[in-house]
């Protein structure tokens, strides 16, 4: 099948698992962009909310496990002319290398079959990168002693060895440094059918990324690349995150680019193509680790550092289009050839859910990430790793400050994610620099930063400021990091905080207007607002895949109709907001990991109608003006039974409108939950829950969201839970309803009011042609009125 | 120590000196190269200039001699953003090596302001000093800057950098190092002259090839290179890089002009208009040629920049000269560009087996 010939496209979408990265922003920028340009798209995926507002992009959207069954099922069935893998997460790329010769002229896109194996199989890995001359690791699986020690002369110690059993498990990586520990090591144990695998050990090494784009007709282009704080041996994912990669000087960089590109030529990806590298700064040695022919999180953080609009461009190329001739939305044309220049330091700091130490190793254990842009290291240093909101460094440090030179060696030499706070004790205590580096394998320009850190807070806890410690501050990096007013309240002004625009894509790209912007220093504000009035709105910090995905979604609605109702939407987080494509022209985004923005008094007042507050109480205005839309408890009886309901209420103060019940039943030990299920309430129903909801509102008299459990005991319906502002059921209840929820509270809050004379039916009214019913809360399934009514008789005749 | 950087319009940008504290004027321009500090500070092209490099954390990769592009700096001052004290490999901190080089630098001046104002403003004479008063602002108005940088950057005396093949003159307008390593390669046998060196005399060397390397300054100011261009071009096969495609264009009665916003970036889109191949190369140049002139002239184009359509490239549609605007030897910047030295081999070789043919007709 040649390009030209596809008008369909089954895409495989990601699996609901909690352990995947969130691609959902470029997921619906890849099906925005594919819609625009004319195909056909269906969808395979496990949890529909997943799709957020992509949903109206899909022809089909099939709602099923995402295995290699399902997939080659439907190509079976429906003979799309291609597949994209390169939304799914690692899953859809193996589901792809299994359907080899299955699916007759379906194509599939992005790279080969051999692309898609490789990134599981190691062999197959090694033995295609030693064939194109690519500097791999070596590695043997064997079960010959003779062969293994031979192997081992070959490329010395030190080395990781595991086995690898029959039934495809494998021991663990063990680190062997010398003929003695190897003698050990294969004295183990001697099961049959064990090959033992080993590799050149690289712990230590500097680990970087390069990612690059490229064309069916070979021209590729460097997006970025990223840089790793910890050396090999920490997961990539658990490791603070630099990018550009600063410590590459120009020869080595060019060496790592031309690898990465001759890798993707080996390949044949046309798309996006991630190579990991490790580097040795001492012995100028490098090894290509792995590669990721597909949207990932290094892609994801890529967008964020360069604003080039890696998913929707990678879309067209997958489809035959030439690199220097992309278009974006509504067809305005965008040159891809452009190697993005970033003028700033864009990182990613992984953050845990719980504060406590944990020691780091191969395999990931961070549950999010808070990405900051800055002019100097030791400025994205103090807004991310080092900011005390984020991490509670200040209880870190007060913790370390207790242990004595001993224990605190012994956590320097164990990586935990609290390495950056003990690294800065170590070096309060006078620790010689180069030696930390040496144990830890943290570079030394990043050790510095750190010291210059310590030096300044130093500074400021003295008391000596001074006109010429503020000019040394600002040399330490020391702008726009929470100290700015203290700079700004000095005599001798060195530099003022302001609002830089975000902007990386620089000549070629000159219309593309990016309006995302962070709160740094400098002389000139690029801070550019239109004359329309404002609607502020403050994100939330995410600390899972669930909350990514709830605030994604949220906060595209919010902008979205905020556009829509002739506001201009500010969108201000401690960390960048992921806006699909289509909306960062509509929308002013201010990365604000400090909150100095209100300080800074940017932003006209008089322009701001409403703040629509999500953080979680950061906004510490008692002002009217702030609408508080994270959930607060108002009510909690601890009462369970075996039918209840959820019902969210937009109210205006006076009426209200309920666009989406949730209807919950236990039976046969399995939970079932129905989206939507005011369509099949009966009167009696309505009428109790109506009369619930407006004897609780009686005492509230200001727009707002509210959400309700109610539990059915004795025939009889009672509140058992009340929560004011959005709870985790909002995608649900927004997709599940033919009212929009989040567009329906905009309007009230500008000051529309519901309707007086609204009957019981009008307030319950739904009209939606699909329900989702979803079993012990993870398996969904999108059914049609009938097959609702049906599923629904049969839970009732239960319950009776 | 507080310095300024202060510029011809009289816009004033604060920072902190570095290296020498000696008082500074030159032409301002803002670098966009992403690595290749050394190559940049040492590039002849920089000669007169104050470089003015956007990336951040300067200087964390280290600083390697390996890389310099002639044996001594050449630009007239640096300034940076942030800078790293510390370098990965543990070699001399950009401060240090900065300072070693006696060249004056400032710091922590808003570089990305800068750039903006030098993109609306245009290209312009700046100081570094340590006062920002009125009467420092009419000495930058007044100061003439000198013509004759290539005569300050080209060697004065014929060098060779031998070698078993090709036999290639080059015309040293500011030649970087990184040509003659691309040479090397190609075991090419070198023979580096002066600027000024006229047709005779590089006639005399016998060359199977003429290389016309970069520079810094404005081409009308070498009207004799011109001549000598002319004089050449009907017998050699010829290559010019950057200024030397400039002075090649002029000695074919095409017209050059000042680009809008000058290409100073180590990694910019050419696309190659035969085959649409993209490559991604060096740029450093403030010049470009008039596309009007090209249309009526002998030669055809064979690159244009990606982003703004500018002319990288030309090729004459009869004579063996062959030019590009670009930096194909790259030092900064990827390697993409280095098939150009490859093309000039083959037009070399296969210009030396015609005139074996000719003389055996003949």
């Amino acid at each position: 099948m040649e390009l030209d010939d596809i008008h369909t496209i089954l895409i495989i979408g990601p699996t609901s698992s909690d352990k995947n990265v969130d691609l959902s922003t470029a997921l619906y920028d890849t099906v925005d962009i594919l819609h625009q340009l004319g195909y056909k798209m269906s969808i395979i995926v496990e949890d529909p909310t997943s799709l957020l507002s992509s949903g109206v992009f899909y022809d089909k959207s099939v709602v099923e496990k995402v295995t290699g069954d399902n997939v080659l099922k439907y190509v079976q069935q429906f003979h799309p002319d291609a597949i994209l893998p390169t939304v799914g997460d690692r899953n859809a790329l193996g589901i792809v290398s299994s359907l080899n010769g299955k699916i007759g002229g379906t194509k599939v896109l992005g790279a080969n079959f051999a692309a898609y194996l490789a990134t599981f199989k190691r062999e197959l890995f090694i033995k295609r990168l030693t064939k194109a001359n690519l500097p791999v690791i070596k590695f043997i699986s064997s079960n010959d002693e003779k062969e293994i020690y031979s192997f081992i002369r070959s490329i010395g110690f030190p080395i990781i060895a595991r086995r690898r059993y029959s039934n495809r498990h494998s021991s663990g990586w063990t680190n062997i440094n010398n003929l003695f520990e190897l003698d050990n090591f294969m004295a183990l144990e001697d099961i049959e059918d064990t090959k033992i695998e080993i590799e050149r050990s690289i712990r230590g090494f500097s680990e970087y990324s390069f990612t690059i784009v490229r064309d069916q007709y070979d021209n590729s282009s460097l997006i970025g690349t990223i840089e790793d704080v910890e050396p090999i041996g920490v997961h990539h994912l658990d490791s603070n995150l630099v990018s550009p990669a600063l410590s590459l000087n120009d020869s080595k960089l060019q060496r790592l680019r031309n690898y990465s590109i001759k890798l993707a030529r080996v390949f044949n990806v046309v798309g996006v193509c991630t190579v990991h590298f490790a580097y040795n700064h001492v012995t100028k040695e490098s090894y290509i680790t792995e590669f990721i022919p597909r949207l990932s999180e290094e892609t994801k953080f890529l967008e964020y550092a360069t604003s080039y609009p890696i998913a929707t461009v990678v879309a067209e190329l997958c489809l035959g289009y030439h690199l220097d001739k992309l278009q974006l939305d509504a067809g305005s044309p965008f040159n891809g050839a452009t190697e993005p220049f970033v003028d700033h330091i864009t990182s990613r700091f992984p953050q845990w859910k719980t504060p406590e130490q944990r020691y780091l190793g191969p395999s990931k254990t961070s549950d999010s990430s808070i990405i900051v842009n800055g002019f100097s290291l030791e400025e994205v240093l103090n807004k991310g790793a080092l900011n005390d909101k984020f991490n509670g460094n200040f209880e870190r440090y007060n913790e370390l400050r207790k242990l004595d030179d001993d224990e605190l060696f012994e956590k320097i030499i164990h990586p935990t994610n609290w390495i950056l706070d003990v690294l800065s004790e170590a070096m309060r205590r006078n620790f010689e620099k180069p030696v930390l580096s040496e144990i830890t394998g943290i570079k030394l320009p990043y050790l510095s930063a750190l010291q210059n850190i310590i030096d300044n807070s130093l500074i400021i806890r003295e008391g000596e400021i001074d006109g010429k410690n503020v000019e040394r501050m600002v040399e330490m990096g020391v702008k726009g990091v929470g100290h700015s007013k203290l700079l700004l309240d000095s005599k001798d002004i060195v530099t003022k905080t302001v609002v830089k625009n975000k902007r990386a894509i620089s000549v070629g790209n000159n219309k593309y207007i990016n309006h995302n912007y962070f709160v740094t220093s400098g002389i000139s504000n690029e801070l550019e607002l239109s004359d329309r009035k404002k609607i502020i709105v403050r994100t939330p910090i995410i600390t899972s895949k669930t909350d990514i995905m709830i605030r994604q979604f949220v906060l595209f609605q919010l902008a979205k109709s905020i556009d829509q109702n002739g506001l201009e939407p500010i969108i201000i987080g401690r960390e960048p907001w992921n806006a699909p494509l289509v909306m960062r022209r509509k929308v002013v985004e201010i990365d604000d990991p400090h909150m100095e923005i209100k300080s800074l008094g940017l932003i006209d007042k008089d322009s701001v109608l409403r703040t629509i507050d999500l953080s979680k109480n950061i906004v510490d205005d008692e002002n009217e003006q702030v609408f508080q839309f994270s959930a607060q408890e108002l009510k909690n009886i601890d009462l369970e039974g075996n039918t209840s309901v959820r019902v969210m209420v937009v109210s205006d103060g006076k009426n209200y409108l309920a666009p989406s019940v949730i209807y919950q039943a236990k039976r046969d030990n399995h939970l079932y939950e129905v989206s939507s299920v005011n369509n099949f309430m009966t009167v009696e129903d309505r009428a109790d829950i109506a009369h619930l909801i407006s004897q609780e509102l009686e005492n509230y008299d200001h727009v707002d969201i509210y959400n309700f459990e109610m539990v059915k005991s004795h025939d009889h319906w009672l509140v058992t839970k009340m929560y004011r502002g959005m709870t985790s059921d909002i995608i649900r209840h927004e997709l599940a309803s033919s009212v929009h929820v989040i567009d329906t509270l905009v309007k009230l809050l500008l000051g529309n009011k519901i309707d007086d004379d609204l009957s019981l039916e009008k307030i319950f009214a739904n009209f939606d042609e699909q329900y989702l019913l979803a079993i012990d809360c993870k398996r969904y399934k999108l059914l049609d009125k009938d097959e609702m009514q049906e599923k629904l008789t049969e839970y009732r005749k239960k319950e009776d | 120590m507080k310095r300024y950087l202060i510029l011809e319009d009289g816009t004033v940008f604060p920072g902190e000196g570095f290296g020498s504290s000696i008082i500074t004027t030159g032409q301002l321009v803002i670098s966009n190269n992403r690595t290749g500090i050394e190559q940049s500070v040492t590039d002849p092209d920089t000669e007169g200039q104050i470089l003015a490099f956007t990336i951040p954390s300067v200087g964390n990769s280290g600083i390697n001699r390996d890389f310099y592009e002639s044996i001594n700096s050449q630009c007239k001052g640096v300034v940076i953003g942030s800078s790293s004290l510390s370098t990965v490999d543990d070699s001399v901190s950009f401060e240090n090596w900065i300072s070693s080089l006696k060249i004056p630098g400032i710091k922590n001046v808003d570089v990305r302001a800068l750039a903006k104002h030098i993109d609306e403003h245009g290209e312009m004479k700046a100081s570094i000093m340590d006062t920002h008063d009125e009467h420092a602002i009419d000495q930058i108005k007044a100061l003439v800057l000198p013509p004759d940088l290539v005569k300050r950057v080209s060697t004065r005396q014929s060098y060779p950098n031998p070698n078993m093949g090709l036999k290639i003159v080059i015309v040293d307008l500011g030649l970087k190092y990184s040509i003659l390593r691309q040479l090397s390669y190609r075991d090419c046998n070198s023979i580096i002259v002066n600027y000024n060196s006229t047709a005779d005399e590089i006639i005399n060397l016998h060359p199977d090839g003429i290389i016309f390397s970069n520079g810094p300054g404005d081409p009308k100011d070498l009207p004799n290179v011109i001549k000598t261009i002319q004089t050449l071009q009907k017998n050699y096969p010829l290559l010019g890089i950057g200024l030397g495609n400039l002075l090649i264009a002029l000695a074919n009665d095409c017209q050059i002009e000042k680009l809008a916003h000058p290409h100073h970036e180590s990694s910019l889109a050419v696309k190659e208009v035969a085959s649409g191949k993209i490559d991604f190369v060096n740029h450093n140049h403030s010049y470009t040629l008039d596309q009007k002139y090209i249309g009526s002239s002998d030669f055809i184009v064979t690159n244009v920049c990606v982003a703004d359509g500018t002319i990288e490239g030309i090729r004459h549609e009869f004579l063996p000269i062959m030019c590009v605007l670009f930096e194909p030897e790259a030092a900064p910047g990827p390697a993409d560009g280095y098939y150009v030295f490859d093309e000039f081999i083959d037009l070399v070789e296969s210009a030396k087996k015609q005139e074996g043919v000719r003389r055996q007709w003949n």
